[in-house]
């Protein structure tokens, strides 16, 4: 869709492993593998999946901090690999990420006044200093953190006070599209509805368009208005959050929302689970990615990839059997 | 409140370490104004191997010279000879280091250069080159510069490269923070001052190694006044004048103590987690 404002179109990323010792590649990490989804302008597009499915890579990709090996990603319809120097500042200007980890993402020898004024001048957001101060400021009000942390350095901050300045940090620059890589792991969880309000206050306020990058369920449910479950480098479910979670068609996705614990003693016990490991995305499953977990699987899973295709409307999945775990979730929000 | 005590004793250990080796700076500063180089040159034989007294505090050596003034003119020569070596080996050691960390074509090159002179033992090369060279108190520093290098360049290669994979400069990439700017106001800093952390205790170790060098006979040679040297033509009347050993042993053991208890200072001021 042409006014999506980010768009990934069979987006990869391999990486190579082991390199033997003359620096052949003995096999290929399949980080991200042939993805693809829009963003629309002002949306929350939440991807969840377990670690080492790929989500972060493809922050890294949209922040440009790696080159996909193949396929295409779009900035308000620029494809990214062809940004001239000029375009650049410009694109980094636009498309800000917040890293999971608030402690490393700063400088350990950096007061938090030079943490939030140098973007402003690299990114030439700013003339001066004054107006790079101020600017800051104003960025720390947003967040609402108190200008007294604007001297201190990074280790004498909490957790919550660090992950709302690296938000402070990533907003003074004036962003459209914001990355959020897991926004709440890194802090306690009475925090983690603080920071996510405050996340979800900010981009009324200044228009923003997030990614939300998660494996906790709950969060992704809370915050988003379409969701993407990825499961060893590829989308295996996308729908609309109500959509999905009232009504998951991918025995992925069944899996992931019945083991979100419900406060019920009574509730039936997790139906769906997936068996086992995840398995290494150097030696991929023939066939469908989820045949060696999925307690449905045929003998057509094992040997043909199932591809992402519309089963409602709005509503995609890639599954031979879509549906057929349907009936195993607990998870209930509105009873 | 146990943390408060713990660098409470810290500090005065530092302290004293430090107080120590100023004095022991002034001393090697002051040490040559003051004592005539005629203590030195001039021999009298009918002094030789006189015991500590008020009027020798030290003892005089076998050629009837007062050791006390040798020892503190000793302390000048020891300690700039240290100072230097310590310092051109950590402009050398990091500059390599930086480098080796930081340009991948040549991490290869550098590393294996590293690797062959670590694998020799460090007093077999020093003696090695300062045989080459000839017998000198520069020569001596030279020969100790090239065994003291490698140790910098590695430990500076490594922090580069754990700096460099630190989130935060990934972090800072997104934030517009060009190559330049990054390697030299976030990464740089953040190596550089570990390495150098170092140093105070090194001067020490070098001073120890530049001591057993001129004992084995690699050193400036008897008539001029080094610890080291000192100790050697001392060792000879071991029985007789055992001064002759124990007070420049005992100067060599004092300084090398203060400056490892500096080292441990040093550590810890540029660590920027403890600074309060």
């Amino acid at each position: 869709m042409s006014d999506d404002l980010v768009r990934l179109d069979g987006v990869a990323k391999h990486f190579p492993v082991g390199g033997g010792f003359f620096g052949r590649t003995a096999a290929r990490v399949k980080a991200v593998d042939g993805v693809s989804f829009g963003i629309r302008e002002g949306q929350t597009f939440g991807l969840v999946g377990e670690s080492g499915c790929g989500k972060s890579t493809i922050a890294m990709l949209l922040v440009k901090l790696l080159e996909p090996t193949a396929g295409r990603l779009t900035f308000e319809g620029a494809d990214l690999a062809r940004l001239d120097r000029g375009a650049m500042k410009d694109f980094r200007r636009r498309v800000q990420i917040v890293f999971q980890d608030p402690y490393g993402s700063l400088d350990p020898r950096q007061t938090m006044l030079k943490a939030l004024i140098e973007p402003l001048f690299t990114l030439k957001v700013v003339a001066d200093r004054a107006a790079a101060v101020a600017r800051a400021e104003r960025a720390l009000e947003m967040v609402g953190l108190d200008r007294e942390v604007l001297k201190r350095l990074p280790h004498e901050l909490s957790g919550g006070q660090r992950q709302r300045l690296v938000v402070a940090r990533a907003l003074a620059v004036g962003p459209r599209f914001v990355i959020l890589d897991e926004p709440t792991s890194s802090v306690d969880v009475s925090l983690q509805a603080q920071i996510l309000s405050l996340l979800a206050e900010l981009k009324r306020g200044q228009g923003l368009t997030y990614l939300l990058i998660s494996h906790n369920l709950v969060v992704i449910r809370y915050m988003s208005d379409v969701v993407a479950v990825m499961y060893l480098g590829k989308i295996v479910e996308m729908a609309s959050s109500e959509e999905l979670f009232t009504r998951p068609l991918h025995p992925y996705t069944v899996a992931l929302i019945s083991a979100i614990p419900v406060p019920d003693p009574e509730a039936s016990t997790i139906a769906a689970l997936a068996k086992g490991d995840v398995p290494s995305p150097v030696n991929l499953p023939s066939g469908c990615r989820y045949h060696s977990r999925c307690p449905y699987a045929q003998t057509v899973c094992r040997e043909q990839e199932p591809p992402l295709r519309e089963l409602r409307a709005g509503h995609y999945g890639a599954c031979h059997f879509p549906g057929v775990a349907a009936s195993a979730v607990p998870y209930r929000p509105e009873s | 409140m146990l943390g408060q005590l713990a660098s409470i004793r810290r500090s005065t250990v530092a302290t004293t370490g430090a107080a120590l080796f100023v004095a022991i700076f002034v001393t090697g500063a002051v040490a040559p104004l003051v004592i005539p180089a005629s203590v030195v040159r001039d021999v009298a034989f009918g002094a030789r191997l006189l015991p500590p007294s008020a009027r020798h505090w030290f003892g005089t050596d076998d050629f009837g010279r007062d050791l006390f003034s040798l020892v503190m003119l000793a302390a000048n020569l020891d300690l700039r000879v240290a100072l230097s070596v310590v310092l051109g080996a950590l402009l050398v050691g990091t500059v390599l280091g930086a480098v080796a960390g930081l340009v991948n074509r040549l991490d290869e090159p550098i590393m294996r250069a590293t690797d062959v002179f670590l694998s020799i033992p460090s007093l077999v090369l020093a003696m090695a080159i300062a045989s080459v060279l000839g017998r000198s108190v520069q020569n001596l520093a030279i020969a100790l510069v090239f065994v003291s290098w490698p140790i910098y360049c590695r430990l500076m290669r490594g922090q580069v490269l754990s700096e460099k994979q630190k989130p935060y400069v990934k972090s800072l990439r997104t934030l517009g923070v060009g190559p330049a700017r990054m390697i030299f106001l976030h990464v740089v800093p953040n190596t550089l001052f570990p390495v150098i952390a170092r140093a105070p205790a090194d001067v020490g170790l070098i001073l120890i190694t530049m001591a057993a060098l001129s004992y084995i006979g690699f050193g400036p040679g008897p008539y001029v006044p080094e610890w080291g040297s000192l100790v050697a033509a001392g060792q000879t009347y071991i029985f007789q004048a055992p001064w002759l050993v124990v007070f420049p042993g005992v100067a060599i053991f004092l300084t090398s103590l203060s400056l490892n208890l500096v080292g441990d200072w040093a550590r810890d001021v540029f660590d920027p987690r403890l600074r309060s």
